[in-house]
């Protein structure tokens, strides 16, 4: 069962524009996949779609086989706790400690002050940021913050991350440095979907790359040992 | 993920559990969640302090005012009942007056709708009544003889008459009969209680609306000062909806801080009020023999506030939730 399933997908606004036309393709568990393309391609519309942050106006779009269109709205919080979110803005909550960011989301799970205290030790060991445990967001580099960000997804333990842009706002050694992070979690198992319109960062990490444009799906661009397998 | 797919752990890392809870949630995890949004409603206190005392404040002041409202019209209110209610007339009859006669005119005063009782006294049971009205070492060092006494007919309001007595109707009817001689009226007026009463009644209630409308304007002031939180915390709103959190997550310490702000204005309001009834029943006691009586009674001022700040604690974040939350 594919992880992420688009079928014949549209996104239409109010006003008439479409943002997505007729998507349609498959994420497999395991896949490190990059979304690429212009600005205003869709990709950022594609990830609130799979947050199921907006409707889509036709198609289906499955998430760990789960209908999106027929999940009940009671129901979105449970699929986003299985699903890692990471925006090109950080969005930290900039009046609490790093350790509280990446705990924010262990607390909505219920877990105990002591598995939380490990998760969230243990998160910020592997991102190399447990010295910045005490430290508020705004004391942080821009890379820094990013890690943060990826701490809270990692620290859920989620099995899908959808990444908006998290290297937008960083150098190119950091924006490698967060590459490496999420082929690293893509290693341990974890499906990984990363929009960016970075192509050397694309080219420099290469792997299978859906390239959007004013809405379509343009290409598919997978790896040659990816296209044997398909085959 | 898959554990077994993770590389060798280093041996500084702080281990982690691996387990990831299931989506419905387990009992345990139900009170870790309700001890974390239980200080997360306290937290929401800190966010905008000057607001949350404003609106504890403006909830004492006004549960002072519905309690000191409460207890003094209500005392009021029923001490000029009770005095209303107890009017008696004599009504003294001529010498000649028979039995028979006696009887008729028992009958006809009866019949009144506001009369609860009338009895007929003897001249020795009337001085016996007088001499009851006496200090006791005087009416035990007067003569018996000196004090007066003539057959009469006592007529009263007892205390389940609904109707305000007719006192001036009642005399003018019997100064017109043949066997009377005189009507004597009640010592203190009872027109003029009843009269002080409907009107203490009717300040009462106007008051009560009074209070209540305060009570209802502060309700605003909980909705405000949860607004005002939830304008501050949206981000953070937003972004724990992002990671899963429900909305009962997100409602849940709006929801505490809620109520530990009406819990605490309706409490320090309604101590305020006890206080000052306190500090007036020790003057009133000397002066007029009277004491003040707490609405709710001593013993359920404490649980009657928390649960009446509690509701408006309640119905704020409601109204809050229902309207502004992200």
């Amino acid at each position: 069962m594919p992880t992420v399933r688009l079928d014949a997908v549209v996104k239409r606004y109010p006003n008439g524009t479409e943002a997505l036309n007729g998507l349609s393709f498959e994420v497999e568990p395991g896949e490190f996949v990059y979304l690429s393309g212009p600005s205003g391609a869709g990709k950022t519309t594609l990830i609130k779609l799979l947050l199921r942050m907006e409707t889509a106006s036709d198609g289906d779009i499955l998430v760990f086989g789960k209908n999106l269109r027929a999940l009940r709205k009671s129901s979105i919080p449970y699929l986003r706790r299985n699903v890692g979110v990471i925006f090109q803005d950080f969005r930290l909550l900039h009046d609490r400690t790093v350790y509280d960011n990446v705990a924010v989301g262990l607390y909505i799970l219920g877990l105990s002050r002591r598995e939380v205290r490990q998760r969230v030790e243990g998160v910020l060991y592997d991102l190399g940021i447990d010295r910045y445990a005490g430290a508020y967001p705004p004391m942080l580099s821009g890379g820094e913050q990013q890690r943060v960000a990826v701490g809270r997804a990692l620290a859920m333990q989620p099995a899908l991350i959808l990444a908006d842009e998290p290297t937008g706002n960083l150098d190119w050694e950091l924006s490698s440095d967060i590459v490496r992070l999420f082929e690293s979690l893509n290693e341990r198992g974890a499906t990984v979907l990363m929009a960016t319109h970075d192509r050397f960062l694309i080219e420099a990490y290469p792997k299978r790359t859906l390239l959007l444009n004013k809405g379509f799906l343009i290409e598919d661009q997978r790896l040659p040992g990816e296209e044997i397998e398909d085959q | 993920m898959n554990e077994q797919e993770q590389p060798a752990r280093d041996p500084d890392r702080p281990e982690a559990p691996a387990s990831q809870p299931a989506s419905p949630p387990s009992g345990l995890a139900i009170v870790r969640r309700a001890i974390h949004l239980l200080s997360e409603g306290v937290r929401g206190l800190l966010i905008s302090p000057g607001q949350v005392l404003a609106c504890v404040a403006s909830l004492a002041v006004a549960t002072c005012l519905v309690t000191l409202f409460g207890s003094f019209g209500s005392t009021a209110v029923d001490m000029l009942e009770r005095a209303g209610h107890r009017a008696r007339v004599i009504i003294y009859l001529k010498e000649r007056v028979s039995s028979e006669q006696v009887s008729e005119l028992l009958k006809e005063i009866g019949k009144r709708p506001d009369v609860e009782f009338a009895n007929y006294l003897s001249a020795e049971e009337d001085r016996a009544r007088n001499a009851a009205l006496l200090p006791p070492d005087l009416a035990s060092s007067l003569p018996p003889a000196t004090i007066p006494g003539q057959h009469c007919i006592e007529a009263g309001f007892g205390d389940s008459t609904e109707r305000i007595p007719d006192v001036v109707g009642l005399t003018s009817f019997l100064r017109d009969l043949e066997e009377v001689e005189v009507v004597a009226e009640p010592p203190v007026g009872a027109a003029r209680i009843r009269a002080a009463s409907a009107a203490v009644r009717f300040g009462r209630l106007a008051l009560s609306v009074l209070a209540a409308l305060l009570v209802v304007s502060t309700l605003f002031f909980v909705v405000g000062t949860l607004t005002r939180t939830m304008e501050r915390r949206r981000e953070e709103m937003s972004i724990l909806r992002l990671i899963g959190a429900t909305d009962a997550f997100l409602k849940t310490p709006l929801y505490i801080q809620g109520i530990l702000q009406g819990a605490a204005g309706v409490l320090i309001g309604a101590s305020l009020g006890r206080f000052a009834i306190s500090a007036a029943n020790t003057w009133l006691a000397t002066e007029l023999a009277v004491a003040i009586s707490l609405p709710t009674g001593e013993d359920m001022l404490v649980p009657f506030s928390l649960l009446a700040g509690a509701v408006i604690g309640t119905l704020g974040a409601f109204i809050a939730t229902s309207r502004r939350l992200p």
